[in-house]
């Protein structure tokens, strides 16, 4: 019985197999995340050849960047570019301004009709309106081929109210009754108490709204038809997607080779593009990644 | 206390109501600019001052891309809003007629998605590219009145040689797309073929590496015991030196249209075909070769020659695949392929092998007047049919067609021993891309293509296009000479529809239907059927059943829906 108790001890002191064991594995999680990643990047630099075989695994075949030299001067993609950091700033500060306001209200515990508002606001999160409701909807408001509609119906989530309302259910009743007595009004207490208590809750918020931001596609696809408004993800996604000429009749040698150079460079295209869209929040990542476990442990709080 | 209370509730209530809904009041103002148009295509500066004459026809449309000699994306908006000469002559030959165009030019991947949404919202244009839109929803536009005839526009506000054009001359094929009331609603793409004075369409089907052939001295094989021999002999006498035994037949298992399944006789479509002579619809199943067919390609899977992929570049780019399906005057295939350092290039040459069964190996071909099928356009209610009757009057002109294939003459073409040959070493961007191809209005675009296409000229075309690759004597003329003797001695070769769907008429509401809910099942069981059997997974002593089980998901529904549409079409 002794010598088990030792044994468990051993194991719980970080015995050197184990720890080498959790190192392994460890370092197998890391391989199976970053090789991706990495795997564009080499097919990103490679000779569009190898890019198109997809057969480069270590570092790259052959050194081109030409496909890096066709983004940095394609206008179209700076264009979409300085569309989304758009939508990210306007969208994030718009998004903590209303998360703030109405979780401010609803956690007020003497507002009348609270439980009806709380009950509005849930409802809608769990049954959506649906794609066309949502498309006619935006066309009524006028808001349809508008950058608007990029920033408008998503500077608003019912998800993020709850969380800071649920944050600032954390704070202590006194420091409002204390501030009321010193003669503070409600927007005082709002401006003065709550928003720099709440500074962690509307980082979390912050951080969720740049990454969903940052990777939103599919409402641009629906209510911008035009590229001038559009962001950087949809830049990516034609791209990836585009299709030139489908090469269906015979055409002179020149518009053959040029239908062949235009298959090939595409491929190592695609992956530059991925490369390039993805840096700016795999740099901010590491920044930001304490504020994603935060913001897990605080929603998972319970009253 | 109380007051309080009640100002906290209603600041809560103001956030929510404001932030849900109220936000988009201010965008009420801006109703002017929404669905605001990227681009307005007008007639050229030198036309402008004549715009308040013009009337205004509004499309909408792709935005389609090609790409120049500097591998930059040029995009029909770039034309629309640069400098484009072809552009400026397009707008000012529709100025002479009255007519300027107003575009609303949507990205090519997007435009699905975009016309299916202003369906939804109501359209708003004279002129749509109705690519993507589903039988239904087309019918349920003409039921609307949203669509017009074209043909009671042509018929009354066209030139007389525009009626003529589309009811006695080239365009009457577009008479496959006259609707159950009797009229046409969307126009199509037309390719006019023409070799020697007689109408000829493009050639796809299986196409053999001539290099290896020569390389390894084998006789273009005649038979398809000889080609299984040769396709064996590439493998063991490794015909592209790379060391390994890689050299694949890319024919795919899941389909009948893969050149070989062509060398038993059998059609090109998944379920139906129409034979070519008789106008008799029936299906491969049905047909003497299929047994054949299956058996021989279970040869070719037995001895590893074929390449399972079905698709993709790698094979072909690393130089592995001895047998294709493709367009038979293309050579677009061997520019993809990386032969080793001193070789001359890959040379795919059409074949053609009888079957020891018995029955005619058939060329898959286009008729040569196509209507093709790849996109429509249609007008709209709103439209201005006076305008439309005089946009039908270009857009049958040679002078579209001239000028949307080559482009200007003196600019982009020239006019040698009375040929057009376009100029291809120019510097500028837009005469690069149309010496390519067509014009960026054209092909899933704005317009509906004229093409008119001297098969003579296309196959000096395809000869010349050998001798910078390493054959400079010959060039690719044998590719070209198996096309000549099609079209020079037409009465040794059996011919098979291409495109079968081409030659039907428009199917009925309930035909539409009814072969999406058979063809649902019976697609996933024949192919799951066809490459089961090719990979030896299913037995063929079970052949009755299998016939009876695809009688019984309506296989021989779906070929009297076909053949009742074939009718039709050539009643």
């Amino acid at each position: 019985m002794k010598n088990r108790n030792q044994y468990k001890s051993k194991i719980k002191e970080g015995n050197r197999a184990v720890t080498a064991i959790l190192y392994l594995l460890a370092a197998l999680m890391a391989f199976i995340t970053v090789y991706p990643m990495y795997y564009v990047l080499i097919l990103s630099l490679s000779e569009p050849q190898y890019a198109a075989t997809m057969k480069v695994y270590t570092i790259p075949k052959g050194f081109n960047l030409g496909a890096y030299e066709v983004l940095v001067t394609d206008t179209k993609m700076w264009r979409a570019y300085a569309n989304t950091f758009l939508y990210v700033i306007a969208n994030t500060i718009l998004m903590v301004i209303t998360s703030t306001t109405v979780a401010f209200g609803l956690n007020y515990k003497k507002l009348i009709g609270r439980k009806f508002l709380t009950m509005f606001l849930l409802i809608p999160m769990y049954f959506s309106g649906g794609m066309i409701p949502s498309f006619l909807l935006i066309v009524k408001l006028g808001l349809y081929d508008s950058p608007l509609s990029q920033i408008i119906p998503a500077a608003f989530s019912i998800w993020n109210i709850i969380l800071v309302r649920s944050y600032f259910r954390s704070i202590p009743d006194s420091l409002s009754e204390a501030a009321k007595i010193d003669g503070a009004g409600i927007l005082q207490i709002l401006i003065k108490i709550f928003v720099p208590l709440g500074k962690p809750i509307f980082a979390v918020i912050a951080v969720y709204t740049i990454v969903a931001t940052w990777n939103s596609w599919f409402k641009a696809m629906l209510y911008l038809p035009h590229t001038d408004w559009q962001p950087l993800q949809m830049h990516l996604r034609r791209i990836l997607v585009e299709t030139t000429r489908t090469v269906t009749q015979a055409m002179d040698p020149a518009a053959a080779k040029e239908a062949a150079a235009r298959e090939l460079s595409n491929a190592q295209l695609q992956y530059a593009m991925i490369i390039f869209t993805t840096l700016p929040v795999l740099f901010a990542y590491p920044f930001f990644q304490r504020y994603f476990v935060k913001g897990m442990v605080m929603g998972s709080l319970k009253e | 206390m109380q007051k309080k209370r009640m100002w906290a509730a209603l600041l809560a209530a103001t956030m929510v109501m404001g932030s849900l809904a109220g936000c988009g009041a201010k965008d009420s103002e801006d109703k002017s600019t929404s669905g605001g148009k990227t681009e307005v295509g007008s007639a050229s500066e030198s036309v402008q001052e004549e715009t308040k004459e013009l009337d205004t026809i509004k499309i909408l449309g792709v935005d389609r891309p090609g790409t120049d000699n500097a591998g930059n994306t040029v995009y029909l908006s770039d034309w629309v809003n640069g400098d484009s000469k072809i552009w400026q002559r397009l707008t000012s030959d529709l100025a002479e007629r009255g007519i300027q165009l107003e575009l609303d030019l949507i990205a090519e991947d997007q435009y699905e998605t975009v016309i299916q949404t202003q369906i939804a919202a109501g359209l708003d244009c004279d002129m749509v590219n109705i690519h993507g839109v589903d039988s239904k929803t087309r019918m349920n536009l003409i039921k609307q009145g949203v669509l017009i005839p074209i043909n009671e526009i042509w018929d009354t506000y066209s030139e007389e040689s525009t009626k003529e054009f589309y009811t006695t001359g080239d365009g009457s094929v577009l008479e496959l797309n006259t609707m159950e009331d009797g009229n046409i609603y969307w126009l199509s793409p037309i390719t006019i073929g023409d070799y020697q004075g007689e109408s000829w369409g493009s050639v796809k089907g299986a196409m053999i590496r001539k290099d290896w052939l020569d390389k390894l001295n084998i006789e273009m094989p005649e038979t398809t015991d000889e080609l299984y021999d040769a396709l064996l002999a590439f493998q063991e006498q490794d015909a592209n030196g790379n060391g390994a035994k890689d050299e694949l037949t890319r024919a795919s298992l899941s389909s009948f249209y893969n050149g070989i399944a062509q060398m038993f006789g059998l059609g090109t479509d998944l379920v139906c075909f129409t034979d070519y002579e008789s106008g008799v619809v029936t299906s491969p199943w049905y047909q003497d070769g299929i047994k054949d067919y299956i058996n021989f390609m279970k040869k070719l899977y037995d001895a590893g020659l074929l390449d399972t992929a079905e698709s993709g570049t790698e094979n072909k780019v690393e130089n592995r695949l001895a047998l294709i399906c493709s367009w038979w005057a293309g050579t677009y295939e061997e520019a993809a392929v990386v032969v080793p350092e001193g070789q001359a290039g890959a040379n795919y040459v059409g074949i053609i092998c009888d079957s020891e069964t018995g029955v005619s190996p058939v060329v898959s071909i286009q008729d040569g007047i196509q209507k093709n099928s790849n996109y429509e356009v249609a007008f709209t209610s709103q439209a201005n049919k006076e305008a439309v009757g005089r946009l039908l009057d270009y857009l049958c002109s040679e002078e579209f067609s001239t000028l949307t294939e080559y482009g200007i003459e003196g600019y982009s073409y020239e006019v040698v021993d009375g040929v057009k040959v376009k100029i291809t070493d120019s510097d500028i961007s837009e005469v690069q891309l149309i010496s390519n191809l067509p014009a960026l209005w054209t092909n899933n675009a704005i317009l509906p293509r004229l093409e008119v296409v001297d098969r003579a000229q296309e196959l000096a075309t395809v000869v010349e296009a050998g001798y910078s690759v390493g054959y400079e004597e010959s060039g690719y003329s044998d590719k070209a000479n198996v096309i000549k003797d099609i079209y020079e001695n037409s009465e040794n070769y059996v011919f098979t529809q291409m495109t079968p769907s081409a030659s039907l008429a428009v199917a009925t509401e309930d035909e539409t239907q009814r072969s999406a809910d058979l063809r649902a099942d019976l697609d996933t069981y024949y192919k799951e059927l066809l490459t089961k059997l090719i990979m030896g997974q299913s037995s063929m002593d079970d052949w009755d059943t299998y016939i009876a089980e695809m009688k019984e998901l309506g296989l021989d529904e779906l070929i009297e829906i076909s053949q009742n549409r074939y009718d039709r079409a050539n009643k």
